[in-house]
């Protein structure tokens, strides 16, 4: 009898009104051409190249047209990590009746949740995504291993971040989108790790000029397939 | 948002348990002096309560909290101390770089804007995050520790006291190590009950020429009633050269605040010896030697300022039973 009441309750709360409908975001971590798997190894440069951490913050998700936004999700903070398959792909809840052309996000976290103390769910210090040492978030997260770094063990890692200016290192992505029910977003570690000299920057984990480099490097990586 | 509906169908579910558990958290308002500035710390985003403050005490006082269960909280912060490490120079204990530092007075912390004698924390709630660290690890460790404290029974039943939820997140284990760490507030010292025109409450000859010295040459920074303005400045110690530690700089990059540290409070100055962000002087007497070197200070007017900075200790403080080692 609970079960059944339990049940009416969920249908009750949890079947959307008809205003609305559901827009997937997913997110595809590519090396050039090939899908990008953990611990498998791909071609940089003619040598073998290796991911072990694919991790990056997407928050405040937007919908503009024509250069207006329309939509901004509440309390959008979603941390994405390769290694969680269920990270990789979210749902958005839009009025059926919107409209846009493009997708807006911040690649990273902004300056204020960055100074206001410990925070829950995604943006939890523990997620591994927060410098202990200095305050603030890692936006993004790459490390793998090849060859052509000059590291002890041939490893790298960048650990992007830092809030500060004028070295802050959010980055805002506009894409274009289709007017399809699912967006596939293809992140390209191929491209950051093709315009990164492993000899020489093999690994960053702290603020400054070169993390905001880098910064500008991953926000390009990301695209969007308008079909 | 992937969550919504899930939530929805859970609601009802936990409405139910919650009911038979009570939590009902005591809410502890915060008190300060009247004629203090107001707290910086946001409590609305971490409110006190009793549950909450228990709880960050008993974490503050339980090695768990080091990646390897050897050293709490209190180890390097002695309340009895004005919670430092006393006659330690540089703390001992986990980490490469807090090893640098000598251990920071905890007090009043409410009212701070920044955390670390370079500033490198922002907030009250994440400051805690270096000491639990291995900086090694970025963070990993610190899950590490959240699953710790989630295995333990007793932990279960105080987080679901303060928060809510039984299962330890690292967002409830900082803020209750904040909320423990926002009442150490000392405020009752013999400066202040002269401040307030207390019966009985005076400072002597000596210690009013003291005061008098101590507003003109020192007040500025270390400035009343918090003791420091919360400021970074120079104060002319030159640099330890084995320790090259160029304070502010670190955080800034800005070759501007090079040498620069954190004003520290000089409340119960008298009981937090070794001195300075390296503790490099054992005494108060060697702190004003350092000072008379740019400010005019004859030996007289020194024996006055030590007599008005003994004023600023805090008895009732620094023996506080509330903030001691938790005996159940
Ligand atoms: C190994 C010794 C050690 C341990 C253990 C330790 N601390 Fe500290 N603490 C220090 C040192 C040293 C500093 C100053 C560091 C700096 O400025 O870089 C400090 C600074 C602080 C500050 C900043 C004070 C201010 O006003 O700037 C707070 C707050 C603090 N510690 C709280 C804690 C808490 C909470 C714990 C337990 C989770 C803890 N500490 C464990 C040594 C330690
Ligand atoms: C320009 C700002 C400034 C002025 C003026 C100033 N101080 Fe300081 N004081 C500091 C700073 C900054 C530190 C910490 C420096 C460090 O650790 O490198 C400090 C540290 C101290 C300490 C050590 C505190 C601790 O917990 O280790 C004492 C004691 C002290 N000052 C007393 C005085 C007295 C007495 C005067 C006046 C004669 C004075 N200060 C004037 C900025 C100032």
């Amino acid at each position: 009898m609970q079960s059944l009441i339990f049940l009416w309750i969920c249908r009750s709360v949890a079947v959307p009104p008809a205003a609305e409908k559901e827009i997937h975001i997913r997110f595809r971590p590519v090396f050039q051409e090939q899908t990008l798997v953990l611990g498998q190894s791909y071609e940089l440069k003619g040598q073998p190249v290796r991911i072990e951490t694919l991790r990056f913050y997407v928050s405040q998700i937007a919908l503009i047209r024509k250069g207006k936004t329309v939509w901004q999700e509440a309390n959008s903070y979603h941390l994405v990590d390769l290694a969680e398959d269920t990270s990789l792909f979210f749902g958005l809840t839009l009025p059926s009746a919107i409209k846009y052309d493009s997708l807006h996000f911040t690649l990273g976290i902004d300056s204020l949740t960055h100074v206001s103390g410990a925070m829950g769910g995604d943006l939890d210090p523990s997620k591994g995504m927060y410098w202990a040492w200095q305050s603030g978030y890692i936006n993004f997260k790459l490390e793998g291993s090849s060859p052509l770094s000059t590291a002890r063990g041939h490893g790298f890692q960048y650990h992007l971040g830092g809030y500060m200016p004028p070295y802050a290192s959010a980055r805002s992505i506009s894409l274009r989108v289709p007017k399809a029910e699912q967006w596939t977003i293809r992140v390209n570690v191929g491209d950051f790790l093709a315009h990164t000299d492993l000899a020489e920057a093999h690994t960053l984990m702290s603020p400054g000029a070169r993390a905001s480099a880098l910064s500008d490097r991953a926000a390009a990586i990301f695209s969007c397939d308008e079909k | 948002m992937k969550n919504k509906y899930l939530l929805a169908c859970l609601l009802p579910l936990l409405v139910l348990v919650a009911a038979r558990l009570p939590y009902a958290p005591d809410p502890l308002p915060f008190r300060y002096p009247e004629g203090w500035p107001a707290p910086v710390y946001a409590f609305d985003k971490n409110p006190l309560t009793r549950e909450g403050v228990a709880l960050g005490r008993r974490l503050f006082y339980d090695p768990v909290l080091s990646g390897d269960s050897s050293i709490s909280c209190s180890n390097c912060h002695l309340s009895y101390t004005a919670f430092t490490h006393v006659d330690h120079a540089l703390s001992h204990g986990i980490g490469d770089s807090i090893g640098l530092r000598n251990s920071a007075t905890l007090v009043n912390l409410a009212w701070s804007r920044s955390f670390m004698w370079d500033g490198a924390a922002n907030h009250l709630d994440v400051q805690a995050l270096a000491p639990i660290s291995d900086p090694d690890e970025m963070g990993e460790n610190f899950a590490h520790v959240v699953k710790k404290v989630q295995r333990s029974r007793a932990y279960r039943g105080l987080f679901y006291q303060a928060f809510g939820d039984s299962n330890a997140t690292g967002q409830h284990l900082l803020q209750a190590l904040a909320q423990f760490q926002l009442t150490f507030v000392s405020a009752n010292a013999r400066y202040d009950r002269v401040m307030r025109g207390e019966a009985g409450a005076a400072f002597s000859e000596q210690e009013q020429k003291g005061y008098a010295l101590f507003r003109t040459h020192c007040g500025s920074c270390h400035q009343e009633p918090l003791f420091t303005s919360g400021d970074f400045a120079r104060n002319g110690l030159p640099p330890d050269s084995l320790l090259k530690d160029m304070g502010r700089m670190r955080i800034t990059g800005n070759p501007e605040d090079s040498l620069k540290f954190k004003i520290p409070t000089l409340r119960n100055i008298e009981f937090s010896y070794p001195y300075m962000h390296d503790g490099r002087f054992s005494s108060l007497q060697q702190v004003l030697r350092h000072y008379a070197q740019r400010i005019p200070l004859s030996p007289d007017e020194r024996t006055d300022l030590m007599a008005f900075l003994l004023t600023l200790s805090d008895k009732e403080f620094l023996f506080n039973p509330n903030l001691s080692y938790p005996r159940k």
